[in-house]
């Protein structure tokens, strides 16, 4: 299994698309402090519920795909093998 | 008089001709285009309640049964067939062009022949020819690999189309009646039908047909693979399961385990394959909550996700046509080279991410609303983090592998214009629809009292998506994102690709023991029962001698004495 390590920030451009989109991130985070929301579920009630849903879920999503790949992972011919 | 054709007959008409034009590729272009513009036609002048019946060996079945909810699925398979077959005008005799585009056609006319069938006959009919037809679209690429994936998908589809006509016999048994309506999971015909519709609807443990095989199909094939089958398997549990509860958790299922997955997959194909279960998963729960909001959004949801998971199918489809590759470890850097399927690729990205004023928006954001609505208030935010899961796999995987990333060094070019013109088709459906919802919500078989487009909704899902984006990134920056790697993961598909295989190499072998060691005992015996007769009469035996008359007479005496003695006693 050769190993690809992907280069995250193929060019100049992809660093200032990064600072834009996290100013973007602030810019909606802080607007939620601002606004009174519509609240149909109890986890709603709190600021920034949304937020912090998108980055812990994804955060929890992608390290227990790391474990789960430990565990399901084989080689590229594992079922040519048979 | 009906006033049109069945939908199906269209097709399948078509289909008879496209052979016919094999030395005549513009012609056939042209008639492969006709083909569902001619449906399309026909099908608009199909009214709500029109029926068209047929006798059977003393039953009553229904060819064609009208509803808002058949019409909508209807205008769906025109749509996606006529994308899908201007995506694949550019065939040639090298890629069994006749036989993909016969196949292909034959497979959405037995499609539209499923979800207007009225009774469980008529559908199992087109169930099983849906399987048929569609194997060709894997079969077709003729690699190894792919032949074997298609029969493992035929055999799983058509097993799927018998345990369908079980639940249609018991159930016809039990009602005297074959008319296909909702039915519940009461019995065991609601039980077999059910089972039968889970397999073909990619259900949990029955899913690895779809991961097996799609990734398998040609560039083209695919393409149509992604628009009809499940799809089908939405409509049948929509008109026969709306309510179910159990639905509500197996779509929960559905929508969470494939993300896990398509983070680690390195086969782009694939990924989208573990992204279309997902999405099912979020129909699936819709039916499942039942209510008029829930069903909307569910086969709203339906009708979106063939046009944004079309569409992605069809950049990835471009890709594999112009280098060969479908795997992120091998890609990156194409946008240089391939600008204009970049961008429609983003266009998919961002559809089927839900972002405000593209087509999934308007139509998931009812499943969530319906599930708030009954008061599932734990299932809403397992479905909220599989929402963010799709951000990942999909909005930012799929392009970002093939198209940036690393420079793979592959120079290639713009996959053939069809291909583009298709792609903008699919692109142009997915902004239309999510600037313009109303589009489709006046085709919903409930009215439509709903509105996607509020400040809180907008804010939220900006929120959940930038964030959710935002920790992609972070992780890709401290190094910690999974990388690529050249590797297949096991699923469920490992229980008969490799585990069935060894239980029965093992049971054989257990068995072939069991056999040989019976049968040597056997002959053991009978070896055994022919030595003490050849020792009794073979040319030495005590019985193959010859004895002298003295003798005899001894004997006789002997006996006659002991007879008289037994006389007297």
């Amino acid at each position: 299994m050769s190993e690809h390590k992907p280069n995250s920030v193929p060019s100049p451009w992809a660093g200032r698309i990064l600072v834009g989109f996290f100013i973007l991130c602030a810019i909606v985070l802080v607007w939620d402090f601002l606004v009174d929301r519509d609240v149909h579920h109890p986890l709603e009630e709190w600021r920034i519920l949304y937020p912090i849903f998108g980055f812990v879920g994804i955060s929890l999503l992608i390290l227990i795909s790391k474990v789960l790949r430990r565990l399901v992972m084989r080689r590229e011919d594992y079922y040519d093998a048979e | 008089m009906p006033s049109s054709l069945p939908p199906f007959l269209i097709f399948f008409i078509g289909a008879l001709v496209v052979p016919l034009l094999r030395n005549f590729p513009r012609i056939r272009m042209a008639w492969l285009v006709l083909i569902p513009v001619a449906g399309a036609l026909n099908a608009m002048g199909i009214q709500e309640g029109y029926t068209l019946d047929y006798q059977l060996l003393g039953y009553s079945l229904t060819l064609v049964r009208a509803d808002r909810l058949s019409i909508l699925f209807g205008h769906l398979f025109h749509l996606g067939a006529f994308i899908a077959i201007v995506y694949s005008l550019h065939l040639k005799k090298g890629d069994s062009a006749t036989l993909q585009h016969t196949s292909a056609v034959v497979y959405a006319g037995s499609a539209l022949g499923a979800v207007f069938a009225g009774d469980f006959i008529t559908l199992f009919v087109f169930w099983e020819l849906l399987a048929i037809s569609s194997v060709f679209l894997i079969w077709t690429r003729r690699t190894p690999s792919a032949v074997s994936a298609g029969m493992r998908y035929l055999v799983v589809h058509v097993v799927s189309g018998v345990t369908l006509l079980a639940g249609a016999m018991v159930y016809a048994h039990e009602t005297g009646s074959l008319e296909f309506g909702p039915m519940g999971l009461e019995g065991l015909a609601g039980w077999l039908v059910f089972l039968a519709f889970g397999v073909k609807a990619a259900f949990p443990l029955a899913h690895s047909w779809l991961i097996d095989a799609y990734p398998e199909g040609t560039p083209t094939g695919t393409v149509f693979l992604c628009a009809f089958t499940t799809k089908v398997a939405v409509y049948a549990l929509a008109r026969g399961f709306a309510g179910e509860e159990v639905l509500i958790y197996v779509g929960a299922v559905m929508a969470c385990f494939p993300i896990f997955y398509a983070v680690i997959e390195n086969d782009l194909r694939r990924t989208l394959g573990y992204s279309m279960i997902n999405q099912i998963g979020f129909m699936v729960c819709g039916i499942g909550v039942g209510t008029t909001l829930a069903v909307n959004g569910a086969v709203s949801h339906a009708f979106n996700d063939v046009l944004f998971k079309g569409l992605l199918f069809m950049a990835m489809g471009a890709v594999m046509y112009m280098t060969g590759k479908t795997k992120a470890s091998d890609l990156g850097g194409l946008y240089k080279t391939m600008p204009f399927t970049a961008g429609l690729c983003i266009i998919g990205a961002l559809s089927i991410s839900a972002v405000p004023f593209f087509n999934a928006f308007v139509s998931k954001s009812m499943i969530m609303s319906a599930l708030l609505e009954e008061h599932y208030n734990w299932i809403w935010p397992v479905m909220l983090f599989a929402s963010a899961g799709v951000v990942e796999h999909a909005g930012i995987k799929i392009p970002y592998f093939a198209f940036f990333a690393h420079d793979s060094g592959i120079r290639t070019r713009e996959p053939p214009r069809n291909m583009l013109v298709a792609m903008g088709i699919g692109a142009a459906a997915c902004l239309a629809i999510g600037i313009w919802p109303d589009i489709l919500y006046g085709l919903l078989p409930y009215d439509v009292d709903y509105e996607p487009y509020t400040f809180t909704h907008i804010l939220t899902q900006i929120q959940l998506l930038c964030f959710a984006i935002g920790a992609v990134a972070a992780f890709h920056l401290w190094k910690i994102y999974p990388a690529e790697i050249r590797s297949v993961n096991l699923d469920a598909d490992w229980l008969y690709r490799r585990a069935a295989v060894r239980v029965t190499r093992l049971t054989a072998g257990a068995v072939s023991a069991v056999d040989t060691a019976f049968r040597g005992a056997v002959v053991g015996m009978v070896n055994k029962g022919i030595r003490g007769a050849f020792r009794a009469h073979g040319p030495r035996g005590i019985l193959a001698r010859t004895w002298p008359a003295g003798s005899m007479v001894l004997w006789v005496s002997i006996i006659l004495a002991a007879f008289l003695l037994l006389a007297y006693l």
